[in-house]
C-alpha cells in the first residue's frame, strides 16, 4: 500500500531523509521507531505530500505522491504531531469542514465524535479544549474518512492517558478493517501495542525494520541480570561465566550479567552453589536509546552485531 | 387765402394728420392659417404703425421684417417657420414687441447674423418666445434700450460648439436688458461684444460654450443668474467694471472648464455668488484691481488659478469650502490681497485656532502647500492629488520648510463661515436607487458577517 | 480545481475571520472614520447651502487608500502562516494548494469586503439622505476599486507570507509592503519626475501608475468620482495618453487584474514549492 524507495530529503545542506526505503503492506500497521530528529516526521510529511522529496518516491496504493498529490492523499489521513485548530471554531464547524472537504457523507461525523468522546463539547469553540481535547479533536479529524491508509505523527505523544487508551482501541478498530497505518512514535509500548513491524530511523537512515516479535525478541535477549549479594565477591562472576554468561562484572554489592533468559536460572543456582548470598535480583531491560545505540553503533561504526546483519540484509538496498 | 396761410393750413392739415396717426386706436390685425390672412407678413405689410398682429395657432413659413413700429403677439404659441436662410424675424424699426411666439429654422450663415430675432432697432420687447433650430437665438445689431425677456433658446444642439450662434448674441449696443431667460445648445449662452450698461437677471444657462460672454464690453453688470453644465459659466475678457452678485456657477466641468474665466480685465466687483461644483470655480489671467467679497467657493477641483499676470486683486470675507486645492498658480503668486481692512476669508481647510475669540484664526493660513505649490510648475504632479504620497509631503513640510518659493498668506482667517444664503441649485436628474446601493451594501455586509458568525 | 472545495476553505475562512477581532475592529473602525467623515462632511457643507458630494467621497478615499491595503495584507499575511498544526492538516488534505489558496483567499475577501462594505453603506446612506442621489453610481465603482484593492492586497499579503513561513516575519514584510505601496512608490516616482526630462517624465508618471495599485485605485476613483478633469491638464495628458476616458478606466482596470493575478500565480508557484 505503501512503497517508499530511496526517499531523500535535505534542507539544505542537512540530509534529513537518507535514501530511505520502506514497503508497508495493506492491512499491515509500521511504526517509525526513532530518536527525535532522526527523520520520522521528514518521512511522514514526504508520505503526505507536505514536503517535497529530494531523491526517491513514494508511491500511496501505487499513486506517485509527489506527481499526484490530490489523488494520493484521497487515499490517506494525516494526524500531525501537533495539532492545531483556529480557537473560534467549534468542533462541530472543524469536522463539518473536513467533511466537506472530503465530500464524505455528513453522519460520519457522529461516529467520530461518539467514538473521540467528543459530542458533548462540539458546539464548543476549540479555543477553550484543553491541550488532550484537541488532540482528539485531531485524531478525530483523522479518523473521519475511514482512508485506506492511516498516517499518524506521534499519535499518543500529546493525548490524555483516557484518550491514549481509547485511541488505542481505535486504531486497533481500523486495522481490523483491513487500515493500512503507518505512524511514527519514540514509545517502545506503543509499537509493542500497536505494530506489526518496526522501522528504526537513525539520523534520517533505516537501520532496521524489524516485526514487533522480533523486536521484542532482542529486547527480551539484551536484557541484563542484576543480582544482589549479601557478600560481594569477584569469585561470583567468574562463576556466572563458567554457568553461561556472556559477561559479568561486579560493581559493589550487585553483579551485573549479561545473558540469555534461559541461563538466568542455572546462573543463580550456580551462584548459590558457590556460596553466594542472593538477596534479590532483577532482570533490567535496555532501554529505547539503548537500543537506538545498538542500531547505530551497528550502522556507524564497529563490527556489527551478528543479529542485525541478517536484518539489515533484509532491508531493500539502495539501487 | 395767401401762400402764408396756406402753408400754415397745410402745416395744421399735417400736424393733424401726425395727431392723428399717433392717437388713432391702434388697430388689430389677426393672422390665421385658414384666414384671409395666412401670411404674417401680409398683416406686417397691410398694418399701419403702432398696430398689433395677433397670429393664432399654427405654423407660419415665411420669413418675417417688420419695418414699422408693430406689436406681434402669438395667440396659443404659433409657430413661426423660417425659410432656412437668414433670420427669421428682423426688426428694423425701433418700439416693437414681439410676444408669445414659436420661432424656428434660420439660415446658417455665421457672417449674416442668421437669427431667430434680428434686431437693427432700439426700444423693443422680446417677450414669452421660444427659439429653436436658430443659428443665432436672438441677435441685437446695434441696438440699444431693447428688453429681452423669459425666453426660452435653444440652439442647434447637432452643429459642433464653433459651427453655432450664440443664444443672445449683442454687439456694439447699449442698455438692453437681459431678465429670465433660459439658453442652452448654443455656443455662447449670451455673447457680449462692444456692449455696454447691459443688465442681465434671473437667466438660466446650461450645456454650451460659455454661459455669460463679455468681449471689450465695460460698465455691465449681470446678477441672480446660474450657469451651470458648461465649459465656463461665464468668461469675461478684456472689459471692464463688471459687476455681479448672487450669481451661481455650478458643475462646469471639463480638462479645462470653469465657474468664471477672467482674461485682461480690471475694476471687476463679485459679491454673493456660489462657484459650487467646477473644474476650477475661479480663473484669471491678468485680471487686475477686482474684489470678491462674501463668495462662496466651495467643493471645486480647484477654488482658482490664476497667472502671476493677475494683480492687485482683493479677496474677503469669501468662503472657501472643501475644494480640492484652493490655489493654482502658473508662475510665482497670484498677486492677491486676502484681507480687507483686517478680515480675510473662510478657509475650510484652516486648523488654526482663535486664542482671543475676535473671530479671526490667531495664525496665518498658508494657501497652498507645498505639493500645490510644485504642482502649479509640474501639472503632471496633480495626479498625486488626494496620494498619501502628497499629504506625507505636505504635512512634513510643517514641521522642515522643503521647497522654498513663494507663499501666500490670509492673515486674518475667518473662524466661521460668512452666513449667505445660495438659492437651492437646480434638481439633479433623479437616480431612483440611491439610498438602495448603500442600503444594499449594508445589508450584505451584515448578511456575510451575519453567516460567518453564526456558530 | 474544484469549486466545492474551494467553497468549503473559503466558507471556513470566512467563519474564522468573521470572527477574529482583526476583521470586526476593522469593521468597526473604518464604519466610524467613515461615518465621521460623511457625516460631517456633508454637514458643514450643508450649513453654507451646498452639498459636497466629491469632496467627502474623496475624503473616503484617503481612508480607503490607507486602511484597506494594510488590513488586507496583515489579515492575509497572519492567515498564511497559521499554526503549523492546522495548516499541516489541512495541507494533507485531498486538495492541491492553489485550491487552498484559492479558497483561502475567497474566504478573507468575503470578510474584508463585508467589513468595508458596511462602512461604505452606513456613509453611503449619509451620504444619500443628504445630498440626494447625485453621484451614487459613482459611489458604487468607488467602492468597487476599494474591493479590487482589498483583493489585490490580500494576494500580495499571501505572497509575502509564502515568503516568510513565520507569523511574526510575515507580519513585519506585511507592514513594509504596506509602506512601499502607499507612501515610498509615489515618493519616488515624484523624485524621478524631477530627474527626468520634460516629455519622459510625463511618460513615466502614467507608465509608473501601473506599477502601483494603491495609485491605479486612487486615480480610478478619482476619476469616478469627479471625471478625469478632477486632474487638470495632467488628467487630459493621461487620458489622451490611455486613448480616451472609456479606454483609461479599462485600462486602468485590467491592470488592477493583473495585479490579482500576477501574485496569485506566484504564490501558488511558491507554495507548491514549500516542504510545510
Amino acid at each position: 500500500m505503501i512503497q517508499i524507495a530511496n526517499l531523500t530529503k535535505r534542507f539544505g545542506t542537512f540530509v534529513a531523509v537518507d535514501k530511505v526505503s520502506l514497503d508497508v503492506q495493506t492491512g499491515e500497521a509500521v511504526a517509525l521507531l526513532g530518536p527525535n530528529g532522526s527523520g520520522k516526521t521528514t518521512t511522514l510529511k514526504c508520505l503526505t505530500g507536505l514536503a517535497r522529496p529530494d531523491g526517491g518516491s513514494v508511491l500511496v496504493g501505487g499513486i506517485d505522491v509527489a506527481r499526484h498529490p490530490k489523488q494520493a492523499r484521497a487515499l490517506l489521513s494525516f494526524l500531525p504531531q501537533r495539532v492545531a485548530f483556529d480557537d473560534n471554531l467549534t468542533a462541530l464547524e472543524v469536522l463539518q469542514f473536513y467533511c466537506r472537504l472530503r465530500k464524505l457523507p455528513p453522519d460520519r461525523i457522529d461516529g467520530v465524535l461518539q467514538a473521540l468522546d467528543l459530542e458533548a463539547v462540539k458546539h464548543e469553540p476549540v479555543g477553550q479544549f484543553s491541550g488532550g481535547m484537541v488532540q482528539r479533536l485531531g485524531v478525530a479529524v483523522a479518523l473521519l474518512p475511514d482512508a485506506p491508509v492511516l498516517v499518524l505523527d506521534e499519535p499518543a505523544a500529546s493525548l490524555d492517558p483516557e484518550g491514549a487508551a481509547a485511541f488505542r482501541e481505535l486504531i486497533r478498530g481500523v486495522k481490523q478493517r483491513g487500515r493500512t497505518v503507518l505512524f511514527s512514535t519514540h514509545v517502545l509500548s506503543d509499537v509493542d501495542l500497536l505494530a506489526d513491524r518496526a522501522a528504526i530511523l537513525v539520523s534520517g537512515k533505516l537501520v532496521a525494520v524489524e516485526s514487533v516479535e522480533a523486536l521484542r525478541g532482542g529486547l527480551a535477549a539484551g536484557a541484563r541480570l542484576r543480582i544482589a549479594l549479601r557478600h560481594a565477591d569477584e569469585r561470583f562472576a567468574r562463576v556466572a561465566v563458567l554457568a553461561g554468561a556472556s559477561e559479568a562484572e561486579l560493581a559493589g554489592p550487585t553483579l551485573w550479567v549479561n545473558c540469555r533468559p534461559e541461563q538466568r536460572l542455572a546462573i543463580l543456582r550456580a551462584i548459590e552453589a558457590a556460596g553466594g548470598a542472593i538477596e534479590r535480583f532483577f532482570t533490567a531491560e535496555p532501554s529505547l536509546e539503548e537500543i537506538y545505540l545498538r542500531y547505530v553503533n551497528a550502522t556507524c561504526a564497529g563490527p556489527a552485531p551478528a543479529d542485525l546483519v541478517g536484518l539489515r540484509e533484509a532491508v531493500p538496498e539502495a539501487g | 387765402m395767401d401762400v402764408k396761410e396756406a402753408i400754415g393750413c397745410a402745416m395744421k392739415l399735417a400736424a393733424l394728420l401726425a395727431l392723428w396717426t399717433v392717437t388713432a386706436p391702434a388697430a388689430v390685425w389677426t393672422v390665421r392659417p385658414a384666414g384671409p390672412m395666412a401670411h404674417v407678413q401680409q398683416a406686417v405689410d397691410a398694418a399701419g404703425p403702432g398696430d398689433t398682429i395677433r397670429i393664432e395657432p399654427g405654423t407660419y413659413v415665411g420669413n418675417v421684417v417688420l419695418d414699422r413700429k408693430l406689436t406681434l403677439e402669438g395667440v396659443g404659441r404659433p409657430v413661426i417657420r423660417g425659410e432656412g436662410r437668414s433670420s427669421v424675424i428682423t426688426l428694423k424699426a425701433d418700439g416693437c414687441t414681439i410676444r408669445n411666439l414659436i420661432v424656428e429654422h434660420s439660415g446658417e450663415m455665421l457672417a449674416e447674423e442668421d437669427s431667430g430675432i434680428l434686431l437693427h432697432a432700439s426700444g423693443n420687447h422680446i417677450e414669452h418666445n421660444e427659439l429653436r433650430d436658430v443659428l443665432f437665438g436672438i441677435y441685437l445689431f446695434q441696438s440699444d434700450n431693447n428688453t429681452l425677456l423669459d425666453n426660452v433658446i435653444r440652439g442647434r444642439a447637432w452643429l459642433g460648439m464653433g459651427e453655432r450662434g450664440a443664444g443672445i448674441h449683442i454687439w456694439n449696443s447699449t442698455g438692453n436688458t437681459i431678465t429670465g431667460n433660459t439658453i442652452s445648445k448654443a455656443r455662447d449662452g449670451m455673447y457680449l461684444q462692444n456692449a455696454y450698461h447691459t443688465l442681465v437677471i434671473h437667466n438660466r444657462v446650461h450645456d454650451l460654450r460659455y454661459g455669460l460672454h463679455y468681449m471689450s464690453s465695460n460698465d455691465n453688470r449681470f446678477e441672480d443668474n446660474q450657469f451651470y453644465d458648461s465649459v465656463a459659466g461665464a468668461a469675461i475678457m478684456y472689459s471692464r467694471r463688471i459687476e455681479f452678485r448672487r450669481n451661481i456657477f455650478r458643475h462646469n466641468r471639463g480638462f479645462s472648464s470653469f465657474g468664471i474665466l477672467f482674461q485682461d480685465s480690471e475694476n471687476c466687483s463679485a459679491e454673493e455668488n456660489a462657484f459650487v461644483d467646477n473644474a476650477v470655480g475661479i480663473f484669471m489671467e491678468a485680471l487686475r484691481a477686482s474684489t470678491f467679497r462674501r463668495n462662496l467657493i466651495a467643493a471645486n477641483d480647484t477654488a482658482i488659478q490664476a497667472f502671476s499676470s493677475a494683480s492687485g486683486n482683493t479677496f474677503s470675507q469669501n468662503n472657501f469650502i472643501s475644494n480640492l486645492s484652493p490655489i493654482e498658480v502658473v508662475g510665482r503668486t497670484t498677486g492677491s490681497r486676502w484681507n480687507e481692512a483686517g478680515r480675510g476669508n473662510y478657509w475650510s481647510d484652516y486648523q488654526g485656532y482663535d486664542l482671543d475669540e475676535n473671530g479671526l484664526g490667531d495664525v496665518p493660513f498658508k494657501i497652498r502647500n507645498v505639493f500645490e505649490r510644485m504642482e502649479g510648475d509640474y501639472p503632471r504632479l496633480r495626479l498625486y492629488l488626494f496620494s498619501p504620497a502628497s499629504q506625507a509631503l505636505a504635512f512634513s513640510e510643517k514641521i522642515v520648510p522643503l521647497v522654498r518659493g513663494p507663499e501666500e498668506y490670509d492673515r486674518f482667517p475667518l473662524m466661521k463661515p460668512i452666513d449667505m444664503h445660495v438659492e437651492e441649485r437646480p434638481a439633479a436628474q433623479q437616480e431612483p436607487y440611491s439610498i438602495w446601493a448603500p442600503l444594499a451594501m449594508l445589508g450584505a455586509s451584515l448578511l456575510v458577517m451575519g453567516w460567518g458568525r453564526l456558530r | 480545481m474544484d469549486l466545492r472545495t474551494i467553497g468549503a476553505i473559503a466558507g471556513q475562512e470566512l467563519r474564522v475571520n468573521s470572527r477574529n477581532k482583526w476583521t470586526v475592529s476593522f469593521a468597526g473602525i473604518f464604519a466610524a472614520l467613515a461615518l465621521a467623515i460623511s457625516y460631517f462632511g456633508m454637514v458643514t457643507a450643508g450649513e453654507v447651502g451646498f452639498q459636497g458630494f466629491t469632496r467627502t467621497s474623496a475624503s473616503l478615499l484617503n481612508l480607503v487608500l490607507y486602511l484597506v491595503p494594510m488590513v488586507s495584507l496583515t489579515m492575509s499575511a497572519v492567515s498564511f502562516t497559521g499554526e503549523r498544526g492546522a495548516s499541516e492538516l489541512l495541507f494533507s488534505q485531498p486538495v492541491t494548494r492553489a485550491e487552498i489558496l484559492t479558497g483561502k483567499i475567497c474566504g478573507l475577501f468575503a470578510a474584508v469586503a463585508a467589513a468595508t462594505c458596511f462602512g461604505f453603506g452606513l456613509a453611503g446612506c449619509v451620504i444619500a439622505a443628504n445630498a440626494g442621489a447625485e453621484g451614487s453610481m459613482a459611489f458604487l465603482v468607488f467602492a468597487g476599486f476599494a474591493l479590487l484593492l482589498a483583493l489585490i492586497f490580500l494576494v500580495i499579503g499571501a505572497l509575502v507570507a509564502a515568503f516568510c513561513g513565520s507569523k511574526a516575519k510575515a507580519f513585519g514584510h506585511a507592514l513594509f509592503v504596506w509602506f512601499f505601496f502607499v507612501l515610498l512608490y509615489d515618493l519616488l516616482v515624484i523624485g524621478m519626475t524631477f530627474v527626468l526630462k520634460e516629455h519622459t517624465a510625463n511618460r513615466f508618471i502614467f507608465l509608473s501608475l501601473f506599477g502601483n495599485p494603491v495609485d491605479m485605485a486612487r486615480v480610478g476613483s478619482l476619476m469616478a468620482l469627479g471625471d478625469p478633469s478632477i486632474f487638470g491638464a495632467a488628467g487630459a495628458a493621461l487620458v489622451k495618453f490611455l486613448g480616451g476616458q472609456a479606454r483609461a478606466m479599462l485600462m486602468l482596470l485590467m491592470g488592477l487584474g493583473l495585479w490579482v493575478a500576477v501574485p496569485l500565480i506566484s504564490a501558488v508557484r511558491v507554495l507548491n514549492r514549500q516542504n510545510l
